[in-house]
């Protein structure tokens, strides 16, 4: 707790809202307009909370709730109020982080600091732009540490119990603020009827998760269990966290160091040489508060660091806003030094360093504007009005089963164009569909069509299928492919009429056409033939207007496979036929399309260009 | 809760004295672990599946996505944070667990892991080592 009394009036109140009306105009300039290609939680996230369903493990239900709450107002579409929570409540967080540091001790100048160094840092940034969970916990945290340090014990116990619903992880948090409340406030202890409080309060926040089992029906939860037995109710709350191990001693230094890393690429090595001064100057300025603020701090990145996942820089940003704290209080030690000088030069350090650090800030959210505007993101948006133009109504469209597939749940609720085809994912019940062309959404790396992942009965699925490449999206799993029982006819003798020759003597593609003008839904319709020499399918770009596209294998796995198949006599050329989706935000006119050869040479990858014409997009 | 009150002085002492040991043991601890010395024979495919799980030599690797891009003299991978351009060059070691270990195993869609370099404020790996899953 603080060492000096600093109490939140109306000024405070109106530097923090600042703060926030600051942070929140940076997140909404960036801000993506819908479903991200970035992350598919999002996609689960915002169906959940469309639904009032049930998220994965822990289920997230205060999420759930704010983000329905979110989807009810009257601005851009679903997915975009469900970005908008993020943007909101990440704001919010960064406001409270200031009073947070208000709180603690630190002056005016130095917590502006600490929030805004939070607010701009990159991997807060990049969730406060996407539907995703960890704006909000960092709101609901910095909440439950506020209530805490002004004194609100029943209202921090609450707080604590709701932010178990935006992540389970805060758990983490408890035995840390019960220590910091038996050294603040060892009288509590007296006191049985706040002890019963506080309690209580915990008790009525956790008890959002009885929505759990309520919900349970309203979605696929696939692959968890569901929450509506005790075994699994436990399974999917306090078992969420079960691909948790614990980790030899060894490896604690190449996770520092990795955490290290992660610090210096969230707030630049400037402010990082900041924060470790700060800790010695809050250790000895505000001790308790040292214990609480580093104790979170420690316990985030030594539990964060354990868990067996891919994207543990997102689970570190609790630690984040403790270190841009520390960082603030490293300004104040470097603002307190300055009054050791004449009074003339200390006016003058003052102004310099007051001018470094608004440069460092500077510097910092320019660039992390760059690294996270997402306000271009259509990758998703784009896919399927593509699809939903490209396929035959009536098609039988296959998208993943539970969180897998919710990009397609989410185009059936609020997709009118996605009424003329049947989703898998959605009608599956109720729908006879043994006649109906079938198309496969995802990318297929190992091509394992009947698993449990798929949302369709492994009878309905062809066995033994072929799958071709039909449309091609702009990122990883943005692909339509169209499955048959029948071989497709891959291989031919001669190219069409209209065909352009490859002029390139020797290479693989031995010519191409391309339709002059895009569809409406900006597909483009794109036919290469191949020579058939080599082992491994060649390696494919595409680029439009100079920027680059998607990349793929021609074939999309039937390279090695039609080799197989009956072939015609003589010397066949292989042809793909696809349908390339152009992104919405590329302005209409005339733009250059080329195509790369990809050469995986022993000095890295290079690209062989070869122009395809100009196109036309309306 | 109590407003608060100034703190004892053993209290800002022991809290600074376990502060500053705290910070002396990261930095002790942490200085053995120099992942971009390794020479390129150490980075084995073992060394490398250790370090997805954080075990030195290698530790945690400071990129994973799927291979999204490709450029001259680097590909572009598709991370839980956005996407990541990793440059490549016939110093960096490529290792593989289902195909060979060269430069042809960086197939589109497949998911690497990446050892290297990466400066503040930017998205960039130098690619020391890679490891294709």
């Amino acid at each position: 707790m603080a060492e000096r009394a600093s109490k939140a009036g109306p000024p405070d109140a109106a530097i923090a809202l600042a703060v926030t009306v600051a942070c929140l105009a940076l997140y909404l300039a960036t801000l993506t307009p819908g479903l991200s290609y970035l992350e598919g939680d999002g996609h689960e996230l915002t169906v959940a909370a469309a639904t009032l369903g049930v998220a994965h493990p822990s289920g997230y239900p205060l999420y759930t709730w704010l983000a329905h709450l979110f989807t009810r107002l009257p601005v851009g579409e679903v997915a975009y109020r469900t970005n908008l929570l993020s943007s909101v409540a990440g704001a919010a967080a960064v406001g409270t982080l200031f009073l947070l540091g208000r709180a603690a001790g630190l002056s005016r100048g130095p917590a502006v600091f600490a929030a805004l160094l939070f607010g701009v840092s990159n991997t807060f940034w990049s969730q406060a732009v996407i539907t995703e969970v960890y704006a909000p916990n960092a709101l609901a945290m910095l909440a439950t540490m506020l209530l805490l340090v002004r004194g609100h014990l029943v209202g921090a116990a609450l707080a604590l119990g709701l932010s178990l619903g935006t992540h389970m992880t805060n758990l983490t948090y408890a035995p840390v603020y019960a220590l910091f409340v038996l050294v603040q406030a060892p009288g509590v202890l007296r006191r049985p009827a706040l002890l019963a409080g506080v309690a209580a309060a915990f008790l009525v926040g956790t008890a959002q998760f009885a929505w759990l089992p309520l919900r349970a029906h309203v979605i696929d939860l696939f692959p968890s269990r569901s929450p509506d037995t005790w075994e699994g109710f436990f399974s999917y709350t306090m078992g969420a966290m079960q691909h948790s191990r614990a980790k030899p001693l060894a490896t604690q230094p190449a996770q520092l160091a990795f955490y290290g890393d992660e610090l210096v690429q969230s707030f630049t090595w400037a402010a990082v040489a900041l924060g470790v001064p700060g800790m010695w100057r809050l250790a000895w300025q505000a001790p308790r508060a040292f214990w609480l603020f580093g104790g979170v701090f420690a316990l985030n990145v030594a539990s964060s660091l354990q868990l067996r996942i891919l994207d543990v820089d997102v689970l570190l940003i609790p630690s984040h806003a403790m270190f841009a704290l520390f960082a603030g209080f490293g300004v104040a030690g470097a603002y307190g030094a300055a009054s050791w000088l004449a009074p003339p030069r200390a006016r003058v350090a003052r102004i310099a360093a007051t001018a470094a650090l608004t440069g460092l800030l500077v510097v910092l959210g320019a660039a992390n504007f760059v690294r996270n505007d997402r306000s271009g993101d259509t990758v998703v948006r784009d896919f399927q009005r593509a699809v939903f133009a490209g396929v035959p109504a009536g098609s039988q469209i296959v998208a993943g089963r539970g969180a897998f597939g919710r990009d397609m749940v989410y185009a059936r609720l609020f997709d009118e164009a996605s009424r003329d085809f049947v989703l898998a994912s959605v009608d599956r019940p109720r729908v006879r569909t043994a006649r109906r062309p079938l198309y496969l959404k995802t990318r297929l790396i190992t091509g394992a069509l009947d698993s449990r992942r798929w949302a369709l009965a492994r009878s309905a699925m062809p066995r033994n299928p072929w799958t071709v490449a039909r449309i091609v999206g702009g990122r990883s799993g943005m692909l339509l492919y169209r499955v048959t029982r029948q071989a497709p006819n891959l291989l031919v003798q001669r190219m069409d009429a209209g065909t352009a020759v490859d002029p390139a003597v020797g290479g693989p593609l031995r010519g191409h056409h391309v339709e002059p003008r895009a569809t409406a839904d900006r597909r483009l319709r794109l036919t290469t033939y191949w020579t058939k020499h080599e082992r491994q399918a060649p390696i494919v770009t595409l680029r439009i207007g100079g920027e680059l596209l998607t990349a793929y294998e021609v074939g999309h796995g039937n390279w090695r496979r039609i080799r197989g198949a009956a072939e015609p006599a003589g010397t066949p050329l292989f042809v793909e036929r696809l349908d390339v989706v152009v992104p919405s935000g590329l302005p209409a006119g005339p733009h250059a399309l080329d195509l790369g050869i990809v050469e995986l040479a022993r000095n890295g990858p290079s690209v062989r260009w070869i122009p395809l014409g100009v196109v036309s997009l309306g | 809760m109590a407003e608060p009150t100034a703190a004892p002085s053993w209290l800002r002492r022991v809290t600074l004295a376990c502060l500053v040991a705290a910070q002396i043991a990261v930095v002790l601890a942490t200085a053995r672990v120099h992942p971009s010395r390794l020479a390129r024979e150490e980075w084995t495919q073992r060394v490398m599946l250790d370090g997805m799980r954080a075990l030195p030599p290698a530790g945690l690797p400071q990129s994973v996505g799927m291979v999204e891009l490709y450029r001259d003299g680097g590909i572009v991978i598709l991370t839980a944070g956005g996407l990541d351009e990793i440059r490549i060059d016939a110093g960096t070691v490529v290792r593989s667990v289902l195909g060979p270990d060269t430069m042809a195993a960086l197939r589109p869609g497949l998911t690497v892991a990446v050892w290297g370099l990466r400066p503040a404020l930017r998205d960039t790996v130098t690619a020391r080592a890679m490891l294709v899953l």
